[in-house]
């Protein structure tokens, strides 16, 4: 089981390996740190369905200041520090949109019967799914990762593992079909 | 259990994988830091300030003044150090504090001070503007090269980081400042340095975006 030898070599360890350029080491590394790195980021942000950016987030983040580990210390630390931070950076990111969209439920309401409202919520998904349905496999990715998720390219393309380039046209050709979908 | 794309996401970024270089210990590059404006500090002091006129102004004093420019000293080096620590994932926050400590012994015996030996002509006021200029100017001049080797690690915990730097730039200028500060410190003196020292503080906190955190 690869968790389970990454914590018998040592998360550190490891870290220091791939530090080196080993990257062997560094998938280890990785695969060995996900627990910690859910745990942290699902303490501080609750196991919600941005668990998984949160953690894709730190990842990206480990990657990129992996030369601020010294070697020899327990690399536990510094990975619960990074997780915690992008969870509470995840965190005030919902604050922020939820602060500019609208908290009245009664503006929304159609009908006085909160299950008809739940119909009409879904609605709006709907829309946006059929819109989606005749898109590319990899126009949907593109537009979830950098529109929905609001990735940044180079984020998206860690993520997707297509090009900057390509994410850009997919983006932009998937923006066109829709709207072609839409004005139909 | 990971996502594909979180699966995806390891894979790409063990394939992207390039070695880097570890960097040195917090205390070893604060070390670094202080050592190069000390070797600046002295040669400014011997080069340019009027080191018997500042040994004679505070004739009768020397415990004290001795003692508030330790507590200085101490603001600078302690907010320097800790600003490198805080800048690296997992050191303690605890860091944030330490150079309190020193902060309010500068105030408190700055206050002492001038209660104490300011004579009246003092108390109205000294060359005030000249020290916020000088705190001003100088702790961003030793600012801008401690972003510098700051932003090397990319803190992740910017704002706790540009505070602890800005308040040590602050303490070492004003540690510079009293080899060329011609005059008794006054309370309208000392409430200028608390204002210079605030500023300083500020331009670091606005400038977190020099260390190129996200």
């Amino acid at each position: 089981m690869i968790a389970g030898s990454a914590h018998q070599e040592s998360l550190g360890t490891l870290l220091a390996e791939a530090q080196h350029g080993d990257r062997d080491a560094y998938r280890r590394f990785l695969d060995g740190a996900m627990p910690l790195l859910r745990r942290v980021a699902a303490r501080r942000a609750g196991a919600g369905p941005d668990l998984e950016d949160i953690v894709q987030d730190a990842l990206l983040t480990i990657h990129r200041v992996r030369h601020t580990y010294t070697p020899g210390l327990p690399a536990e630390p510094w990975l619960a520090a990074i997780a915690a931070r992008r969870a509470i950076d995840s965190l005030r990111s919902r604050g922020r949109i939820g602060a500019r969209e609208l908290h009245d439920p009664l503006a929304l309401e159609t009908f006085a019967d909160p299950q008809a409202n739940r119909e009409e919520a879904g609605g709006a998904s709907r829309d946006l799914d059929r819109m989606m349905a005749d898109l590319t496999p990899r126009q949907k990715e593109a537009l979830k990762l950098v529109k929905l998720k609001q990735m940044s390219l180079a984020e998206a393309s860690l993520v997707s593992g297509q090009s900057i380039a390509s994410l850009k046209v997919n983006v932009h050709r998937g923006i066109k079909a829709m709207a072609r979908k839409l004005g139909a | 259990m990971a996502s594909d794309g979180t699966i995806r996401l390891i894979d790409r970024l063990a394939d992207d994988l390039t070695p880097v270089r570890p960097l040195a210990s917090p205390a070893r590059r604060a070390a670094g830091a202080i050592t190069a404006f000390a070797a600046i500090a002295l040669v400014a002091i011997f080069a340019m300030s009027d080191l018997d006129g500042t040994i004679a102004r505070h004739a009768g004093r020397e415990a004290l003044m001795a003692a508030e420019m330790v507590a200085i000293l101490l603001t600078g080096v302690t907010g320097v150090t800790a600003a490198f620590f805080l800048a690296i994932p997992g050191r303690s926050p605890a860091w944030m504090l330490v150079p309190l400590g020193p902060l309010l012994a500068w105030f408190a015996l700055g206050g002492i001070g001038c209660l104490a030996f300011a004579s009246q002509d003092a108390a109205a006021g000294g060359d005030s503007m000249h020290c916020l200029v000088f705190i001003l100017a100088t702790g961003i001049a030793v600012g801008l090269p401690l972003a510098w080797l700051l932003a090397r690690a990319a803190p992740i915990e910017a704002g706790r980081v540009t505070l602890a730097a800005g308040l040590g730039s602050a303490g070492l200028a004003a540690f510079l400042l009293q080899f060329f500060h011609p005059f008794d410190v006054t309370f309208v003196d000392l409430a200028i340095h608390a204002l210079a020292v605030t500023l300083v503080v500020v331009a670091g906190a606005l400038g977190r975006r020099l260390l190129g955190s996200r």
